[in-house]
């Protein structure tokens, strides 16, 4: 069955592997490297940044900011939040350096913050709307799908891309911020489900729970847009 | 449902796994939600929703250098 067989892409930020990386490794100075290699591996950039070296901090920035601010902007919904979110998020980072356990990796470290950050000013623009405390409301039943109809090969094809733009916002500004945080953490950013949890604070079975309806609410949304023969 | 999106996060045992696929094999339903849902997690994993205007990088770089200048960091 080929429909089962191919897995759901995750973002890579592209980090080396093979001779380049092994070169770079063996570097007996990596603060000083020269900057095409150091580009290229996170890892030395944290490194130096720790000792100091503001100029890798910066080439940690310049490789991240269009995803964190694509984390914090779909999270709160609110450009200026968003902004803000992204710029305490590296200043944070920044700050805490030397508390990152180089064993992990930086981008995870820091989309955790950076989702913090996010939260933090959505709590505040919706105290009231917005509770990942509480439990899942509704019931099983809507967990069945409706509307089930083919979609066209490669839907979001069928529209210019600043259309196709258009439509993904539309249809994520109208899920739950609850929901969609998840969502966003989850699939979007490829956080596991266990880091998914740690982040917002809440169970992995609560994560799940979230998630599935997310997808599911998502797909509904987008049925109206990309069922096969539907013109909108 | 729940199973279906534990399928799609590689989230089930070696036998779920495989009886969710002898599933698909005799119920269309199931497997057009599965794809429509792998779909709809490609498209938004895969889009540029928010543009980042260069003018914001200059800010993010403005405010951190002064940060870095005035000590404060």
């Amino acid at each position: 069955m080929s429909c089962v067989t191919f897995n759901v892409q995750r973002i890579d930020s592209g980090l080396l592997s093979g001779p380049v990386k092994k070169a770079v490794l063996s570097t007996p100075n990596p603060q000083r490297l020269p900057s095409t290699i150091a580009k290229e591996d996170e890892h030395l950039l944290v490194t130096a940044a720790k000792s100091g070296d503001a100029q890798a901090f910066e080439e940690l920035v310049n490789r991240y900011e269009k995803k964190i601010f694509r984390l914090t902007m779909n999270i709160t919904r609110n450009r200026e939040d968003a902004e803000d979110a992204m710029q305490d998020a590296f200043m944070k980072s920044y700050a805490h350096l030397h508390d990152f356990q180089e064993g992990s990796r930086f981008y995870t470290w820091l989309v955790r913050i950076a989702a913090n950050e996010a939260l933090m000013r959505l709590r505040k623009r919706r105290p009231n709307q917005f509770s990942l405390d509480e439990p899942v409301k509704g019931e099983d039943e809507e967990l069945i799908p409706r509307d089930i109809a083919d979609w066209e090969p490669s839907p979001e094809q069928r529209y210019a891309q600043s259309e196709t733009r258009q439509i993904l916002n539309e249809v994520i500004d109208q899920l739950e911020p609850d929901f969609r945080v998840v969502f966003v953490l989850r699939d979007v950013e490829g956080l596991s489900t266990e880091e998914t949890a740690k982040t917002l604070g809440i169970s992995v079975p609560a994560v799940k729970s979230r998630l599935l309806r997310a997808r599911l609410k998502l797909r509904q949304k987008l049925n109206r847009y990309f069922r096969r023969g539907e013109s909108n | 449902m729940r199973e279906i999106s534990n399928y799609i996060d590689g989230d089930v045992s070696v036998v779920l796994k495989r009886e969710i696929e002898i599933h698909f094999i005799g119920c269309d339903t199931c497997k057009l939600v599965f794809i429509q849902l792998k779909t709809t997690i490609e498209i938004f994993s895969g889009s540029d929703l928010v543009e980042f205007p260069p003018e914001m990088h200059t800010r993010l770089h403005n405010a951190l250098r002064r940060k870095m200048q005035e000590g404060r960091l």
